[in-house]
């Protein structure tokens, strides 16, 4: 559906208000500092909030930058995990005995539903940073922090996944379902063919929101020692022990890979034809 | 069927791909010989406790920086330089980790993914039940730090912060100092120092106790707090193990902690003070 031209912004008018925005920002902190050239070739820090902030930035944008990178590697990779085992929860959690199974086929079916609800329960039910805790410190399964990382991001993110592909197939309408039967295909084929494909792309927006939520949630891996990119901002706040300035730094990071990430996403959506869902909030 | 099978397969074979990584030595015996055929030696500290330990970019990096295990940032100070001439004098390898600070005796004692902690850490009985502590490498003075402008600033003995909410960092000698100023109000304690030295300026707190060359350190960047030094008698009394700071072994490494001690031995106190005030001197 195309809006009526009428409501809409025209483009050009757009660039010059983000422009114009910009340029608002940058005139700011240049009546706060106008020394912004000697601010970030200083020797030390300057006293200054924006002296500082600019000092801070450009001094250690390498750090910052391989810390943005650790934790959108962490979170892709994490929500890709995390979607394929989500595949394999929602399947043991549809499981449900019928009158033709024999007893241990039922009791199997059973309990495999059970566990994937109980997983769910767990990994929704506990805060990641205890999560990272338990496995990292706790268990000690894991040799190499980052790994350790991974993983929680992926199981935890798992059992998001899982409840919104529950979702999605509960979504779709059961006469899709029939219209499959009444062509002939047998009930796997059906739900395999035709109602699964349609809960995935229903639920590919949401999972999408899971993926910008990891980027915002993966701070609590640095109680486990990873460097991602608030980890390394407390490193660089102790170097010369000015915080403000690092995480007002870092505040602005965040925001421009959530905001940027989910503009990414939702000219995907717009091109795949998907509904599409506001910035998420943290879960 | 094969559908099926496919969508199974692809969740347990991206289980699978998480097949562990290798954990730490035993932490159960002396490793001494396996640390020395390994051929390096794992330091823990926190990489954020100017001058004796903090992070640095690789273009800014003196010589005395060595590269943080799993990242591009490098870690530079004081404990940076005593590891360094621990593994010399052990002829390994120094592989430095950077460790929150609750985390480094769990690492070291229970993980046994380091083998020293080199962090500025005070050989506290209550540490020593769990780690064994080599002989000192550095010793102390304790200071107060308060914003210049405070009305605390003026203080000459720790008797005199009636009513200044004073605050330190958990698991610390340095909480434990805090219940001497009489009158003061004892704060929770924070995770770290530089979130203590926020609190301070923001006005959340009013001071805080620290070493001194830490409150050296901290005035160097931040012009508008000041540390108090006191004269004998009206700082802070404190028990020889809590004013030394040592490094930390596991209690089964009776020779790597005989080692550590023989290259400590080696290093006079000329030598030590030396390197603490060019630490300073390098610290950004």
């Amino acid at each position: 559906m195309t809006p009526s031209p009428l409501t809409r912004r025209p483009a050009a008018r757009r660039l010059w208000f983000n422009l114009a925005a910009f340029a608002a920002v940058v005139g700011i902190l240049y009546a706060l500092n106008p020394d912004i050239g000697e601010a970030v070739g200083a020797v030390s820090i300057p006293d200054d909030f924006v002296g500082g902030s600019l000092f801070t930035l450009w001094k250690y944008a390498g750090l910052f930058l391989d810390g943005a990178v650790t934790t959108v590697v962490i979170s892709m990779v994490g929500t890709v995990v995390g979607f394929a085992i989500a595949l394999l929860l929602v399947f043991l959690r549809l499981q449900a005995p019928t009158r033709r199974d024999a007893r241990a086929m039922a009791f199997l079916k059973i309990a495999a539903s059970r566990f994937a609800k109980g997983y769910v329960s767990v990994f929704r039910g506990t805060p990641m940073i205890v999560q990272a805790a338990f496995f990292w410190y706790g268990l000690g399964l894991f040799g190499d922090a980052f790994v350790c990382g991974l993983f929680v991001v992926s199981v935890n993110t798992a059992a998001y996944i899982a409840e919104i592909l529950r979702g999605g197939i509960a979504s779709v309408d059961d006469g899709q379902r029939e219209a499959a039967r009444s062509l002939g295909m047998k009930p796997v084929q059906a739900f395999f063919a035709v109602v699964f494909p349609q809960a995935v792309k229903h639920s590919l927006p949401s999972i999408g929101n899971e993926f910008i939520i990891n980027v915002k949630d993966t701070a609590v891996l640095s109680v486990i020692g990873i460097f991602e990119l608030f980890n390394q901002t407390r490193r660089i706040a102790g170097i010369h022990y000015r915080q403000l300035e690092a995480y007002a730094i870092v505040a602005v990071i965040y925001l421009v890979l959530t905001t940027g990430l989910s503009k990414l996403l939702s000219i995907v959506e717009t091109k795949f034809d998907l509904p599409r869902p506001e910035l998420p909030s943290s879960n | 069927m094969k559908r099926i099978l496919a969508f199974l397969l692809v969740p347990l074979l991206s289980l699978s791909a998480f097949a562990c990584g290798t954990p730490g030595i035993e932490i159960e015996q002396d490793n001494y010989a396996a640390i020395i055929e390994r051929g390096y030696v794992v330091v823990g500290l926190e990489c954020q406790y100017a001058p004796f330990n903090w992070t640095v970019n690789a273009a800014d990096r003196g010589e005395t920086a060595v590269l943080i295990d799993g990242t591009d940032a490098y870690c530079d100070g004081y404990d940076v330089v005593v590891a360094q001439a621990v593994a010399t004098h052990l002829g390994v390898d120094l592989v430095v980790k950077a460790i929150d600070w609750d985390g480094l005796i769990p690492s070291l004692a229970v993980n046994g993914r380091i083998d020293l902690i080199i962090a500025g850490m005070s050989p506290t009985p209550e540490r020593a039940e769990t780690v064994a502590f080599s002989a000192e490498y550095y010793r102390s003075t304790h200071v107060v730090v308060v914003r210049a402008d405070s009305a605390f600033a003026d203080a000459t003995s720790i008797l005199g912060f009636t009513g200044a909410k004073v605050v330190g960092q958990l698991g610390t000698i340095y909480d434990d100092l805090i219940p001497q100023m009489t009158g003061a109000l004892h704060e929770n304690p924070l995770s770290d120092v530089p979130t203590i030295v926020t609190s301070i300026k923001s006005g959340i707190n009013d001071a805080t106790v620290l070493e001194r060359p830490v409150a050296v350190a901290i005035i160097a960047g931040n012009p508008e707090l000041a540390f108090i030094d006191f004269l004998p008698g009206s700082g802070f009394v404190v028990d020889d193990a809590d004013a030394a700071v040592a490094i930390a072994v596991r209690q089964a490494d009776v020779t790597l902690l005989a080692a550590v001690n023989a290259a400590l031995a080696a290093i006079s106190a000329e030598t030590r003070e030396g390197w603490m005030l060019s630490a300073i001197d390098r610290q950004p």
